[in-house]
């Protein structure tokens, strides 16, 4: 059963709900309403309970805004019993009826940009989808509006491992609230050690030592990425590295895609189906022996991992490094030492 | 990609891509981009409006009007042909992106605001179509479901207008003192007739000063409407309902449009929407509803694409052809289709006075009128409102092909009599006038590079000189130039037929004789 105050609400836009589900249904015949029931009693009706409770008024506004966000999300494989996403469904459950005051205000948008971010985090193998919800439910009381809290939700997806982001959602960090920044990036214990300009100085580098701020540079393994598609990741041969116009490529017999990588995590983003026009061999900055020895930016460093590396390509203090017999590719990296 | 993707979002952008963008830009806004669709003003921020518009007529296309034709053809490469049966019907494959006239036609008049007819039998999905560009007028179904005038029999100007209110009619010293309730869809942006041609004749034309002036007038009251796209639909194309239509109302209108026939093929769709109670105008998706000031917006950028001088010439070049009757009178301006119409004589009687021209090379012979000012504004602004569509900056020679039809099919009226219409395979030009007039636009072009035209006008330079203006052209100078008018009717005159092309070349000839003679004796007066 659900709430008389959901009940009421659809009730006065019968009309509308009733061809919205038909006319999605239409074209979706696998669309079952008895799921469609489910999400409305127990993801739905939640956070128009919720919404109630801080503005009433609110209530069939955004009783419709979210039942065609789930509905919406349910055909699409989104929400409900066969979601690919099960981070779509955390955020309903806990994080819609949890900001139920912003909610009220714009429903929709709320909503649709937190379940679209849930997509992104859970399509990316390497991101930490858990961390980014918590992060969000744990911070977003100090976000003095809707925009800065999806500022923050921006800020926390770079920081749970979408570094493709990582330009302008540092732009982004730089625009909330000055005593959320340190807890946005994940570094409260830094507030009081070094100011907001230091902070912002660190994060220009793609590698700041976030355990130790006053750590000397060296030299670590900071990621894999790639993989074989077969086992569910992106390559079907074995891949090469290049850098050329300022970005780091990997690419296979197939396709071509961009390498993002940096303290907070490292993505694959598709390029298309050539490189681009780029240098092929590593510039003299860095040097990596058949022994593993890597010598990047005066650091230096020993990992057996490359001993066998077969390609190797270097863009400032990120070194990308594929080895014989693997899909996979090592990101090594000048870790600490300071802003960039 | 699932079903229900496909339908519930629109065509995504680029919707007729051109270039592709070397290096991809990661933005962290597009982390809240995904399956959940924002409200409208969220995603249609940023959008540009060419865009959302070829975004709405995809959506229309894949999901409201069940209408899979594509017979505004563009090709970047030869497409594929096939011909069938005994006379050799030709099917197209294009190789670009093409378009439903029945879809695009309305679209591109609500973007230039004029008046559109829609034509077919009944049940084809005319007034679905015109409800539905209500719809992305921004207007709620139940407003526009109300303001639509069914034309009907019985009625009458206040149905159409509105009504004195009778406490002031009865306490008026004045007609000014008269207050009118105005009906409300006089002042929408999209106001829709349906069956304009079971409107009585009276009514018709309070109804041809709203369409022509935008305004209504009732008891020396004035009602100014704002500018609006205009649909109208009617059964019989010919316009013949329960009432002719009267000339004047016909020639507002300024493009027509065919619905085409259902194609059986599709019935498991309609089969869909019976079983399920659908209707697709109830859910037109927010992002391709048009605000007042974007509908502005979209209409005057429309306006701003430019048409090449190569193509003006061409369309100058064609629309030549056809009022030109060398038959109707003495004098050359004189001989005009016009002259004979406003003479009451019988056109078919002085045609056969007509002999020995070139059916091929003479268009005019086709129509029993010309083209007017109306016609020809219509005509450029359609073209460039197709180039907009497809987000060119300026007009191509397909836009023009493609477009032309649709404005001249109740313009150029054809004379079913012409020898033409009798040659082998030319007989349905009779019955398919889209394709006759885009036959009439092809061979005025063939005509026109058999002339070499694009590179030899006699007139170019004339005009050059014209535009440069008088100031400082000494008597010298004026003598040569019209030295060289002369040269060049003497020349045209050595020719043994007198086509319409040349017919307007040789009135702006006269016009630059003129201009020049009565300048030359200013400077003599001057001195």
């Amino acid at each position: 059963m659900i709430s008389s105050v959901l009940a009421e609400a659809l009730a006065r836009q019968r009309e509308r709900c009733n061809a919205r589900f038909a006319f999605t249904r239409r074209l979706n015949r696998r669309l079952d309403p008895d799921e469609f029931k489910r999400i409305l009693r127990e993801r739905v009706d939640p956070v128009v309970q919720a919404i109630q409770q801080a503005e009433a008024a609110a209530v069939d506004q955004a009783a419709a805004a979210l039942y065609d966000l789930s509905l919406e999300l349910l055909a699409a494989d989104c929400l409900g019993k066969s979601a690919r996403y099960p981070l779509v469904d955390q955020v309903w459950q806990r994080a819609l009826p949890a900001l139920a005051d912003r909610l009220a205000a714009a429903p929709r948008r709320l909503a649709a940009a937190l379940s679209n971010a849930a997509c992104h985090l859970s399509l990316e193998s390497g991101a930490n989808g858990p961390l980014w919800l918590e992060s969000l439910l744990q911070l977003a009381g100090q976000c003095p509006g809707l925009d800065s809290l999806l500022d923050l939700g921006k800020v926390l997806a770079w920081r749970c491992g979408l570094a493709h982001f990582r330009e302008t959602a540092l732009t982004v960090w730089q625009s909330l609230p000055e005593e959320l920044r340190f807890a946005a990036v994940g570094v409260p214990h830094w507030q009081g050690q070094i100011s907001t300009d230091e902070l912002t100085a660190r994060l220009h580098n793609p590698w700041p030592d976030l355990e130790n701020p006053h750590a000397e540079p060296h030299l670590a393994v900071m990621a894999r990425v790639g993989g074989f598609r077969g086992f569910g990741g992106k390559f079907l041969t074995l891949p090469r590295v290049m850098a050329a116009d300022g970005r780091l490529y990997a690419y296979d017999q197939e396709c071509c895609w961009s390498i993002h990588a940096d303290c907070f995590g490292a993505t694959l983003q598709r390029y298309g189906p050539d490189p681009p026009p780029g240098l092929p061999s590593p510039p003299a900055a860095v040097t990596l022996s058949r022994q593993g020895a890597v010598e990047l930016a005066g650091c230096r460093g020993v990992f057996p991992l490359l001993r066998e590396w077969m390609s190797m390509a270097v863009m400032g203090p990120t070194l990308a490094v594929c080895v014989d017999r693997s899909f996979w590719i090592y990101i090594v990296a000048v870790i600490g030492g300071g802003g960039a | 990609m699932s079903t229900m993707d496909r339908f519930q979002q629109l065509s995504e952008a680029p919707t007729n891509p051109q270039t592709e963008s070397a290096r991809r830009q990661f933005d962290v806004a597009d982390l809240y981009q995904g399956p959940a669709t924002a409200a409208a003003e969220e995603t249609a921020a940023g959008v540009e409006l060419d865009e959302k518009l070829r975004q709405a007529y995809f959506w229309i296309t894949n999901h409201a009007i069940i209408s899979p034709y594509y017979d505004i053809e563009y090709n970047e490469a030869p497409p594929p042909t096939y011909r069938f049966g005994d006379r050799k019907v030709e099917v197209t494959l294009p190789s670009a992106q093409s378009y439903s006239s029945y879809v695009l036609l309305p679209l591109l008049n609500l973007v230039t605001r004029r008046r559109c007819l829609l034509v077919g039998g009944p049940g084809r999905g005319k007034t679905a179509i015109a409800i539905i560009m209500g719809v992305l007028s921004g207007y709620s179904l139940r407003e526009i479901r109300r303001s639509i005038q069914h034309g009907q029999p019985q009625m009458t100007i206040a149905d159409l207008l509105g009504n004195p209110l009778p406490a002031t009619l009865v306490s008026a010293g004045s007609m000014d003192e008269v207050k009118i309730a105005w009906r409300k869809w006089l002042g929408m942006r999209v106001k829709i007739i349906d069956e304009y041609n079971r409107i009585p004749t009276r009514t018709q034309s309070a109804l041809l000063t709203v369409m022509a002036d935008n305004y209504a007038e009732m008891y020396d009251q004035i009602f100014e409407c704002p500018a609006a796209a205009w649909y109208l639909t009617a059964n019989d194309e010919a316009g013949g309902g329960t009432y002719q239509v009267i000339e004047a109302l016909r020639d507002r209108i300024d493009v027509v449009v065919q619905a085409l026939h259902f194609n059986t093929r599709f019935l498991n769709e309609l089969l869909l929407r019976v079983e399920e109670g659908f209707h697709p105008e109830e859910i037109v998706p927010e992002q391709i509803v048009f605000s007042g000031e974007e509908l502005s917006r979209m209409e005057a950028a429309a306006r701003r694409v430019r048409l090449p001088h190569d193509l003006r010439r061409r369309l100058e070049f064609f629309a030549g052809n056809f009022e030109f009757f060398e038959p109707a009178a003495r004098q050359i301006e004189y001989m005009t289709k016009d002259t004979v119409k406003l003479a009451g004589v019988e056109f078919s009687t002085l045609a056969q006075t007509e002999t020995g021209k070139d059916a091929t090379i003479d268009l005019g012979r086709q129509t029993l009128n010309g083209l007017s000012v109306r016609a020809l504004i219509t005509s450029l602004v359609f073209v460039k409102a197709m180039a907009w569509f497809r987000g060119a900056t300026e007009v191509s020679f397909e836009d023009v092909r493609m477009i032309l039809p649709f404005v001249l099919y109740d313009k150029l009226v054809q004379n079913a009599d012409a020898p033409f219409f009798e040659q082998e395979g030319h007989a349905a030009y009779r019955s398919d006038r889209v394709n006759w007039l885009r036959m009439l636009f092809d061979r005025s072009c063939q005509e026109f590079e058999r002339l070499n035209l694009d590179k030899e006008d006699a007139l170019d330079p004339l005009d050059a000189q014209f535009e440069a203006g008088l100031e400082g052209v000494d008597e010298k100078e004026v003598r040569h130039r019209l030295t060289a008018i002369e040269r060049t009717l003497y020349q045209w005159s050595q020719g043994r037929k007198l086509y319409g092309h040349m017919f307007d070349d040789i009135l702006k000839l006269k016009y630059y004789h003129q201009r020049y003679t009565n300048f030359r004796r200013w400077l003599q007066w001057k001195k």
